[in-house]
């Protein structure tokens, strides 16, 4: 448990950043996603089994272009959250937001890097791909964030974004076919429920509200 | 200790609504994906047999989890990782256990954490601060909720229900029970719970060829997570010596800065407390 006496900054956050990720995830990387149908390793021979050289077709290994194409537009959700964290933290900056609470700028700081390591990963995943936002999404969002008036009003936006993501990746997870892209989504979905649960702390909502997390808000395409 | 009770109580109400339709949602789908799951696996096809189950010892093998893979996860040497290169190394015919006995594990661990939170509940100190006292009665019942739904799941995919708590972190709790003197304690303890439970049901995504079925392991991997955040930040205040801001609405302004990002440590979680798909199952 950490103390708040440290007072960690976003700094002293274990680097989010994609080389950290990918030298601590190994497989679970963007490139295993796209090359999954081909790369066999050694766990095969540990195997033994007859059966192990005759299950690597492309069907069994995983429809490759289907997780890179939900991995690339998953990085740009995370490229439109790290847009409007900033958009957020320049407004407060610029003090268009009134007072803004230590924990929020915190907050935000460190969400905006988090963002930005999924970001980083799954655009990665996509097969390297620069992040396209998806358009009429952004519109949405930018929308909202031109009647953002405070820090309630920007904690809220906030909230809705860490929500549509998180149901995102609870949508797309039983499509992904690869174990590394299922992983690498495993592995951000928490953190976006983790952003929420503070957010509605900082609300004054209780924070963890449902029992079963659904896909309903997700912004994947049908 | 300041707490708006009736705030608070609207929420808890509010909360409950939420809960009672997610299990209406949790229900439906339950059949839909006890379906999916056993046609998949119990079809007597012995060929769609064979290939599902090759199916799964193929995922593991190309996409992540081979041995290179976990070794890079730092997974290797864990029992989440010896598990999975025994799942690889199984034959076909012996792999068909494996769903049920993720569900049962999974069912273990809520029960466990039924059982904890129920005995924090009756610490003599528990009710002082009424925002953990209603965290801790919600939360109980949430993971009896789950434990409900991966029973369920056990049993249509042809196991028995797990009513017992998990034996490997069964023995861990009656051992700190006399120690929980305190609410950071017990806060700690619960986190433990959370998070093991968080990387369990993680680590089960990519062993579970079954869409629907994938997918309610990640709705209660979801959930687990903000039990985790919360627990974190409700942590970080007590040892900060600020017990006075664990409140329903919360003093934001008076917050220290840390409570921004002491709730997720890091930007992706690693399933490396992850409890292996036997751990837990019905012997």
């Amino acid at each position: 448990m950490t103390d708040l006496q440290e007072t960690p900054t976003a700094e002293a956050v274990p680097a989010p950043s994609r080389r950290r990720f990918f030298a601590v995830a190994g497989a679970v990387g963007a490139g295993v996603i796209v090359a999954a149908c081909s790369d066999d390793d050694d766990a095969a021979s540990t195997s033994g089994s007859p059966d192990d050289t005759t299950d690597t077709s492309a069907a069994d290994s995983g429809d490759a272009s289907g997780d890179a194409a939900i991995a690339g537009f998953a990085a740009g959700l995370e490229t439109l959250a790290v847009n409007t964290y900033k958009a957020g933290l320049d407004a407060a900056t610029a003090g268009k937001l009134g007072d803004v609470p230590p924990a929020v700028a915190e907050f935000a700081t460190t969400a905006m890097a988090h963002h930005q390591a999924a970001a980083d990963a799954l655009a990665e995943a996509s097969g390297g791909a620069e992040p396209v936002v998806p358009a009429d999404i952004e519109e949405a969002i930018n929308g909202e964030f031109a009647k953002v008036k405070d820090i309630p009003g920007l904690a809220r936006l906030a909230l809705d974004l860490e929500l549509k993501a998180a149901a995102t990746y609870l949508d797309v997870l039983p499509k992904l076919t690869s174990p590394a892209a299922i992983n690498l989504v495993g592995s951000i979905l928490p953190i976006e429920r983790q952003h929420a649960a503070v957010l509605l702390f900082v609300l004054g909502e209780y924070p963890v509200p449902e029992t079963f997390a659904t896909p309903e808000g997700s912004l994947a395409p049908a | 200790m300041r707490v708006d009770d009736q705030q608070l109580g609207e929420l808890i109400v509010e909360s409950q609504d939420l809960q009672v339709d997610a299990m209406r949602t949790a229900r439906r789908l339950r059949p839909q994906i006890a379906e999916a799951t056993r046609a998949e696996r119990l079809t007597s096809d012995p060929d769609a047999v064979r290939r599902f189950n090759t199916s799964r010892r193929s995922l593991l093998r190309n996409g992540g989890l081979g041995i290179g893979a976990l070794a890079g996860r730092g997974l290797l040497g864990t029992a989440f990782g010896s598990a999975i290169v025994g799942i690889v190394a199984r034959p076909a015919a012996a792999q068909e256990d494996v769903s049920i006995q993720i569900f049962q594990t999974a069912a273990s661990l809520e029960n466990l954490a039924v059982a904890t939170y129920g005995a924090a509940l009756t610490l003599p100190f528990f009710g002082q601060n009424a925002v953990v006292k209603k965290f801790a009665e919600t939360t109980m019942q949430q993971h009896a909720d789950h434990g409900d739904a991966f029973n369920a799941q056990a049993k249509e995919l042809g196991g028995e229900e797990q009513t017992g708590t998990n034996p490997k972190y069964t023995p861990v709790v009656e051992e700190m029970k006399p120690g929980l003197t305190d609410y950071a304690k017990v806060v700690e303890l619960a986190a433990t719970l959370e998070e093991v439970a968080q990387d369990t049901y993680l680590a089960n995504l990519a062993l579970l060829p079954g869409d629907e079925t994938r997918q309610l392991m990640a709705s209660v991997m979801a959930v687990e997570t903000q039990h985790l955040a919360t627990l974190r930040a409700v942590g970080a205040l007590l040892a900060g010596g600020a017990p006075q801001l664990i409140a329903i609405p919360t003093d934001v302004a008076a917050l220290p800065a840390a409570a921004g990002s002491v709730a997720f440590p890091a930007a992706f979680e690693e399933p490396d407390k992850a409890s292996p798909p036997e751990e837990g199952a019905v012997k």
